[in-house]
Formats: structure tokens, sequence, C-alpha cells
């Protein structure tokens, strides 16, 4: 299946993936309304400094430790994506205990979020990658 | 046809079930289900009482698992006992059931103390299904006054959940701190007053000595009147059925017992806690959950083993949010690194160069990183440890590993 993956020499820690995963998972039609002086609590961030950086999400590991941990049954694997059911998420963050990549993220009103490859949302090719202007997050099947 | 049986319908059931069929599709599986009700997270009780969470989606799995999964679940129905020779299970309606593989993972039960004059107080409550769960929120009302027994995790969550729909909530606890077993004291005493500052009234080092009706009459002489009562004080695990076994079932790492074609894993289990090399029960739905699907791979004829389990939690208390793992407290040898905000805690615990241990208060962000440097006893050059003091990044795997994480599927 396809997923995201990330080559650190590209990225140069512009932080546009977060813009553009705040704003795509906003439902808002408007960049400026959905993110202007606001506090943006995107699924995908840069770490490192100027000379070196490289964006992380959820990597959709195969034998995911959040879904085995996961305490109510909110988390469960989709045709290979960790997608989060929050009628029963209670936000108790055992996922974000677990998570070996720190990859599981507080969302707009502190609740548990993570990346679905934006099949919660309106966009095809997941926002990140369609937004980055180096190339340093591709969609595809390795 | 393999013949599998699962005593018991929790996680540790479920990991069991998807554990069997990741390598067994057709096999013939049969849960035996006390609870009338389909597998489900025992700590959503407490949010469910809150209105948290429905009933209708308290489920773990959705409506057609068991079907999916092709199993037949015998809810309501009891093992009463296993015959390891003959390989069969005796149940509540008389039959038996044969086995080529078992797997026990029958949780654990309240433990209740018979204090004198207890069978003289009315509304009395457990707190650990979801038929406790149901008679209590009927049971309460704003003007009754609830009196819990026990300060550990399921005492405080029982706590929560009642919270603003009592007139007074009472916990009371033999020791001198709050959820001893998870809690290291300084962090104890900040979260009993933070939980005092929202009205819980805590009566700590003391003990009911007799009940006078719905009086609790304590140790020290102090009486406390009250109209509903909680017991918290502590599981057992529900191990009769082995042979009138007493003590959590000793397992190995493949979650095999003592006895041929019998496995076992969840709260009714003790095993090795990594972080402090100490055999116990470490009753939480992560190591049911694996325990249980490795016992399943095994029964299956696979080659799985569960050799790191540990104490983990991850909770909220009104708001506040309490993540520990591991060997959380002081002790010889040991280095505590303090990272604590002033609104916020974050203590690491280090023993030889490996990290054995945590307790975050509120800055709980990518503490999953910490958890994997324990379950890996990954040991820690003094720059590795030095970089602990900033926010917990994957750059602490070293470059190799990151570019994987980066690049590969994984
Ligand atoms: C209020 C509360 C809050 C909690 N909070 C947390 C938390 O935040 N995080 C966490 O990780 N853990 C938490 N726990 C602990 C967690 O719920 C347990 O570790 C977990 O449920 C263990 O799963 P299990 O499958 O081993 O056993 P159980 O969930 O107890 O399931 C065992 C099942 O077997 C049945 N059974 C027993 N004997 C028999 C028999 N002879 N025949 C047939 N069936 C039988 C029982 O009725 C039960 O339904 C909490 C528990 C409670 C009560």
């Amino acid at each position: 299946m396809k997923k995201l993956y990330f080559n650190e020499k590209w990225c140069l820690g512009c932080r546009l993936c977060e813009y553009n995963c705040a704003f795509a998972n906003s439902g808002s039609k408007s960049m400026v309304k959905a993110l202007k002086g606001k506090d943006i609590h995107p699924n995908i961030h840069v770490e490192g400094d100027n000379n070196h950086s490289y964006p992380l999400n959820c990597r959709q590991c195969n034998d995911p430790i959040c879904v085995k941990s996961c305490i109510s049954g909110a988390l469960h694997l989709e045709d290979g994506i960790i997608k989060i059911d929050k009628t029963k998420c209670v936000n108790c963050m055992t996922c974000m205990m677990v998570c070996p990549y720190g990859a599981i993220v507080l969302g707009d009103k502190g609740t548990i979020s993570k990346c679905e490859l934006c099949t919660n949302n309106q966009n095809k090719v997941p926002a990140c990658a369609a937004g980055c202007p180096n190339k340093a997050i591709v969609f595809e099947e390795r | 046809m393999k013949r599998y049986v699962i005593v018991g319908n929790g996680i540790a059931a479920t990991g069991c079930i998807e554990g069997i069929r990741s390598i067994d599709e057709k096999g013939e599986i049969t849960v035996i289900s006390k609870e009338p009700y389909p597998a489900y997270g025992r700590p959503l009780i407490s949010y469910f009482m809150e209105d948290k969470v429905k009933l209708e989606n308290i489920s773990y799995r959705n409506a057609e698992y068991y079907e999916e999964k092709n199993c037949k679940v015998l809810y309501g129905c009891e093992c009463t006992g296993i015959d390891t020779d003959a390989k069969t299970v005796k149940l509540n309606n008389g039959k038996a059931i044969n086995y080529d593989e078992l797997c026990i993972a029958s949780g654990s039960s309240p433990f209740i103390p018979a204090y004198p004059g207890i069978e003289g107080v009315r509304n009395v409550y457990t707190f650990t299904t979801i038929d406790d769960a149901k008679m209590l929120k009927e049971a309460v009302t704003n003007d009754k006054n609830v009196l819990i027994l026990g300060s550990g995790l399921i005492g405080l969550k029982c706590m929560e959940g009642l919270f603003n729909k009592a007139a007074s909530i009472t916990v009371s606890s033999r020791g001198n701190q709050v959820m001893s077993r998870i809690l290291d004291k300084v962090t104890a005493k900040d979260i009993q007053k933070y939980l005092e500052d929202k009205g819980i009234i805590f009566e700590l080092k003391d003990t009911v000595d007799h009940f006078d009706g719905n009086i609790a009459v304590m140790t020290s002489g102090h009486e406390i009147q009250f109209d509903i009562l909680v017991m918290s004080l502590g599981v057992k695990p529900n191990v009769s059925i082995l042979n009138g076994a007493e003590e959590a079932i000793k397992v190995d790492e493949s979650m095999r017992t003592e006895f041929k074609n019998v496995y076992a894993a969840g709260d009714c289990v003790q095993s090795e806690d990594i972080t402090d090399g100490k055999t116990k029960v470490m009753a939480i739905i992560p190591n049911a959950y694996m325990g249980g699907e490795c016992a399943g791979k095994n029964m299956a004829g696979g080659n799985a083993v569960f050799d790191n389990a540990m104490p983990m939690n991850s909770m909220s208390l009104l708001e506040k949010h309490i993540m520990t793992a591991g060997a959380n407290r002081e002790a010889d040898g040991v280095e505590v690194m303090d990272l604590s905000g002033k609104s916020s805690t974050k203590r690491l615990y280090i023993k030889d160069d490996v990290i054995i241990g945590y307790t975050i208060v509120d800055d709980v962000e990518s503490a999953g990183i910490y958890t994997k440097l324990i379950r890996d006893r990954a040991v820690l050059s003094r720059e590795q440890q030095e970089s602990l003091k900033k926010s917990p990044t994957i750059d602490i795997y070293g470059h190799d590993t990151v570019k994987t994480i980066l690049e590969s599927a994984v």
C-alpha cells in the first residue's frame, strides 16, 4: 500500500507540511481562517534545525503497538491505515505512551490525533506530500 | 482441525483470537464468556458513568467481529474446572468441552474483605464490570454521600465517574498515599491536593474496623456516614478453575503454563517485569492484549514470545493527565532525572545507563520514545542521556535507525 516516506536530505525545515496538514484537517475552506493567528495542531511535525531536519508522522506500522495497547478499541486498522474511532476514544493517551515515534499527538481540542493519510478529509493525496516544495515527502508504495 | 478453547472474553481473549487467526484461519475457536457482553475495555466503565462513552460503543471490536473471526462465544457461561489430563473444560451448564489448545484469560475479580457488620450495609458496590457501572449509575443521585474504600486506580476512576453526581465523595485508604502501586509519594501528594481542591475528601492511613449500618467505624474511631459504599480494595486473579490455584498463574515468555497445551494471559497471570526483574501481576490492557496474542500464535503452532512486559499506565483524573511506566521509584543505584516544569512533572529513572521508569504529569507528548527505550533496555551514552533533557525525539535512536523510520515501511 501507499504510505508517506521522507527524505531527510531534501527537507528544508520550512514546516509547510505542518500548515498543509492543519489546514486539510480543519474542515475549513479558507487557509487564512483556519490557520492565521492560531496555534496549529498538525499530525505531522518537523524535527531538527536548519541544517538537519525531517518531517515525521504516523508510520502506519505493519504491527502497530498503539492498536494493541488501546484501552477502548478506538484505534483500529482499516486497509492498512491506523484509524481512530472518535465515538470510542476516551483520550487516555495510552497510544501516546507506547508510540515509539512520538507520532500520536494532541489535536485541536487537546484530544488524541494522528495521521490517517488524509482519508478522513477531502484530499486525494496526503496534503503534506502534495504541498512539499522539495519532494522531501512522497506518497508511494515501498 | 484444531479445537481452541478460551476461558474468559476480555482483552487477553481478544489478543488470543487475533493471534490464532493470524496463523490458523480454520481451527474451531470456542470462547467461554461469563459476562453476557462482547469483549469491552474495562476502563471505559468510568467514562460510561460520565456519559462520555455510550453503551453501544463500548465493545472492543465491531458488531460483526466474532462472526468474521469465526468464533463461537458462549455468553453467560462459566467454566467451573479444567481437567488438564483429559484436556476438557467443565461448564456450569453441566457440559464439558474438549480442547487441543487452551488459553486461560479469566482476568481478575474484586477482593472483598469480610468486614464485621458488612451484611447490614445497604448499597454496596464494586467497580470492575459494565453491570457494576450500570447499577452504580442508577443508584447515585446528588443527595447521596459516597464512600470509596481503596485509593488505587480503580477507586479513583470510580471517583471520577461519580464526580458531580453525588453530594460528597470520600476516598479512604489504609496507606498514606493515593495510587501507591503507580505513583511515588511526591506525585501522589500533588494529585491528592489537586483532587481535594475539587472537593474530594481523603481519609488516608485509616481502615474500616466495622460497619454499623451505613456508618463505617474506622480503626481511628472516626465515623463515616454514607449512602453508597464502593469496594475497590484490589483484585484477585480468577484462577481456581486451574486445579484450585490461588495465586496468579505462572507463564513463561511464550505464555505457556506448566500444563501441556495450556496457556494463560492477562490479569490472571504473573510474569517477569523487565524493569525490576521481579515476577508479578501486571494488570493492564497492553499486557493483556500482547500476552494473549502471543499465546494465540503459539497455540496455533507459531513461535512467538512476549518477553518485555512492564507496568505502565496512562490515565486522566479530572483533566489531570498521569503517565507512568516501569520502576519509577527512588532506589539504590537509580539516578533520578527531574525534568519537571512549573506546572508539570517529569521524572526519568535511570539505572546502569538504562531508563527503567518514568512519572509524567501533563507534559506527556512523545513519551512513547521513553517507553521504547525502556522496553528495548537501550544502554544510553552520556551524550544520549544529556539529550533526554530536551523534548524527546527519534534522534535518540541514532541516525541509521532514523533513516529506516523515515524511508521504509516499519
Ligand atoms: C475501572 C478500571 C479502570 C482501568 N483502567 C485501566 C487503564 O487505564 N489502563 C489499563 O491498561 N488498564 C486499566 N484497567 C485494567 C484492565 O481493565 C485489565 O488489565 C484488563 O481488563 C485485563 O484483561 P483480561 O482479558 O486479562 O481480563 P478481564 O478484562 O477481566 O476479562 C476476563 C473475563 O473473563 C471472565 N471470566 C472469569 N472467569 C471465568 C470463567 N471461569 N468462565 C468464563 N468466563 C470467566 C470474566 O467475567 C471477564 O469477563 C482498568 C480496570 C478497571 C476495572
